[in-house]
């Protein structure tokens, strides 16, 4: 039975360093799938911003300022062991070349979800320290947030 | 679209709310998001050096019978992304398995 939880993810927006990423673990890593991506400026106070927000595969977990827990849906699953989700990068984790699975601009004050059907999840390789990270090439520096949901294989 | 394979909700208090069906690529699983309409017409932003982003719909590998998205299209290839993921934890193995 896969596991499913969420992980938020908040930093003030950088132009060069993610937001957030979330890896599979250095060791026993297995594959996840990202089900459910919801992100936007949130906690800022509304103004007009330029947004470009992209997920790109990367193949190091990089320094996070801060780890996030991912958080079970279903309170009887163990905690995801398995994978690493950090926030507010301070060395950005390692980007695959033109690996951009994702990338949409927008207003700071819009908010953005993408939900996949089943089977058409983004796939993470059961691979140490590659994911996704969760980026904002083109920012205002004001707070925002990228929530994920994911599922563990 | 038919059979999306995903979808997008952009809520905006200045704009009226967009609603994108997406698919995902076969071969490296990037969204392409596609705009209404009785002709596919799409827009793959992912891609900086695209010369026509809000136009780009990508293209259908006839092998795995699912949509691609316009860089892998131009390839010209079938590499299934399952087959990605394969040689990239058998990579991480072999690495593993010599100790580096």
């Amino acid at each position: 039975m896969c596991a499913n939880f969420a992980a938020a993810m908040t930093r003030t927006a950088s132009t060069t360093l993610s937001v957030g990423a979330l890896t599979a673990a250095a060791s026993n890593p297995r594959r996840y799938k990202l089900s459910d991506w919801v992100f936007g400026a949130g906690e800022a106070a509304p103004a007009d911003g330029n947004f470009l927000w992209q997920i790109q595969r990367c193949t190091t977990a990089g320094t996070a300022g801060s780890s996030v827990t991912p958080q079970s849906i279903d309170p009887g699953d163990t905690q995801a062991a398995t994978t690493v989700c950090g926030q507010a990068h301070s060395a950005d984790p390692t980007l695959t070349a033109n690996a951009i699975l994702a990338s949409i601009g927008l207003n700071q004050r819009a908010s953005f979800r993408w939900v996949p059907a089943p089977g058409k999840e983004l796939v993470i390789p059961a691979t140490a320290s590659n994911g996704l990270a969760f980026r904002t090439p083109t920012a205002a520096l004001v707070t925002c947030t990228s929530q994920a949901w994911f599922e563990e294989q | 679209m038919l059979k999306p394979q995903g979808y997008a909700i952009i809520v905006d208090p200045d704009a009226p709310t967009r609603e994108f069906d997406t698919v995902t690529c076969c071969h490296c699983q990037r969204i392409v998001f596609l705009k209404p309409g009785a002709v596919r017409r799409g827009f793959d932003a992912g891609d900086p050096a695209n010369p026509c982003p809000d136009d780009d719909p990508g293209g259908f590998c006839r092998m795995c019978m699912q949509p691609t998205c316009g860089p892998c299209a131009d390839k010209g290839e079938c590499v299934p992304f399952e087959r990605k993921l394969q040689q990239m934890e058998r990579r991480d193995q072999l690495l593993k398995s010599i100790g580096v």
